[in-house]
């Protein structure tokens, strides 16, 4: 402690404010800077005594001999009275440094199961193309065409039919669509939700033919009928060879962003779509109106 | 190393999840210019085609959708061919009923097929009859199917 310094303690009144000042301004500059100092290395943050602080600097303040701070000065003697705080600083420093490090090594190794995460679910996004498609690497490319007489769709690639393994078709009936899809495993969310009123549910058959499945619910009113038809393709020769009773006019529906081609057969109305691995059709007793009804309900819900 | 494997995962995530659930179809119009009138008043759709089996079995199916409930539905005849010298030439045929299941009654959708025991090698296809309607009267469709090489 230094032989200048004496602790004071300003309590707060006015009175004992007064004599501090008066007691610091006696005092030389030189003498007031070395008292400060002293004052601040003496000091802890608990115990620091900010109004003493605070006439120290007032009264040095209106010191004009006040010399210039020396900062490498006053930067090198206060490394050499806190020697010991400063090496323990650094030594801290070091320890996160290399804790960071070590956080930052983990922190890779934490990347890691994302890149396994993507890359197994890029498999099973394979495989479930491969699943819907039924066959491994067979996408199926058609082009819609039509004479007067018949619509088909002309299949433009070559499937990959060696997997199929065919079988004479098995028919089953279900108590609903619902039903008959879940059996079959066939994507609901684009089935129409909307039928013309009067229409009631009547039956669903399925047929399983191995290089295609045939959904076909039917719908009555009645002596009139609608039918539902949704057909899985796995190879193109089934759905190459499928012909649509017309007559001449085709209506291309637009919705969606799916072209729905909507044709007239005597009486009846043909409509028909493929969307994702399913061909749609709809046919029976139903105005273009309602045909275009339907389709729009197979897409409600729908981003 | 890492980002590369990353965004190659990435890219087959994003084109996986792509294909196999889009399918075009682009309409094109082949009518003539004269405008006949042939539409069915019995038969909705029809379809016919072949698919090769081991120990050269030829399957041949058709699927045909009335308009509404008929009174007969299906296959009237199936005529299966072979492939020799550049000719096709019929092998066998075989004539639909209700027996033997290639046509049914009251309905309106049905779905069927035959077998046919080919030899490996040779190619194969079927000229199908369907028919919809009333026991008789009704509307007929013949259909050739694609060919098949019959597999050993």
């Amino acid at each position: 402690m230094s032989e200048k310094w004496q602790p004071l303690r300003i309590s707060g009144t006015n009175g004992e404010t007064a004599q501090i000042q008066e007691h610091l301004r006696e005092k030389s500059t030189e003498d007031l800077t070395q008292e400060l100092d002293d004052f601040l290395d003496q000091s802890t943050d608990l115990d620091m005594d900010i109004g003493l602080l605070d006439e120290y600097l007032k009264i040095i303040g209106e010191r004009e001999d006040f010399p210039e701070f020396d900062v490498e000065n006053s930067w090198f003697r206060f490394e050499r009275a806190h020697q010991d705080l400063l090496e323990m600083e650094a030594s801290a420093e070091q320890q996160s440094s290399a804790s960071n490090s070590v956080s930052k090594r983990k922190k890779s190794r934490r990347v890691k199961p994302i890149q396994i995460f993507l890359t197994v679910a890029a498999i099973v996004a394979m495989l479930m193309v491969a699943s819907s498609c039924g066959v491994i690497d067979y996408i199926i490319h058609a082009i819609a065409g039509w004479t007067d007489e018949v619509f088909y769709y002309d299949v433009t690639s070559e499937s990959n039919s060696e997997d199929i393994k065919p079988e004479l078709p098995e028919v089953e009936t279900y108590a609903s669509l619902e039903e008959a899809l879940d059996a079959y495993d066939i994507d609901t969310q684009y089935v129409p939700k909307w039928y013309p009123e009067g229409f009631s549910f009547e039956k669903v058959k399925g047929a399983d033919a191995s290089d295609s499945i045939k959904l076909k619910a039917t719908y009555n009113c009645g002596k009139e009928q609608i039918g539902l038809t949704i057909r899985q393709y796995k190879s193109s020769h089934a759905l190459e060879l499928n012909a649509l009773e017309k007559n001449p006019a085709v209506d291309i529906y637009e919705y969606s962003g799916i072209q729905h081609y909507i044709m007239k057969n005597n009486d009846t109305i043909n409509v028909t779509w493929i969307t994702g691995t399913e061909m749609y059709t709809i046919a029976g007793n139903l105005s273009i109106e309602e045909a275009k009804r339907m389709i729009d309900s197979a897409y409600e819900g729908q981003e | 190393m890492k980002k590369y494997v990353t965004r190659i995962a990435a890219l087959i995530l994003i084109f996986g999840l792509s294909i196999g659930t889009t399918v075009s179809a682009y309409a094109v119009n082949s009518s003539g210019g004269d405008i006949s009138v042939q539409a069915s008043d019995y038969i909705s759709s029809y379809a016919a085609w072949a698919s090769a089996g081991s120990g050269g079995k030829v399957y041949i199916y058709y699927d045909i959708d009335a308009t509404g409930d008929v009174a007969r539905l299906g296959a009237k005849l199936i005529v299966v061919q072979v492939l020799d010298a550049g000719v096709w030439t019929n092998v066998k045929t075989v004539t639909g009923t209700l027996s033997n299941g290639m046509l049914i009654s009251n309905d309106n959708s049905h779905t069927g097929g035959i077998v046919y025991q080919g030899t490996a090698g040779k190619s194969y296809r079927a000229v199908v009859t369907v028919y919809a309607g009333p026991t008789s009267g009704g509307d007929s469709r013949i259909v050739t199917t694609n060919s098949v090489t019959a597999k050993s």
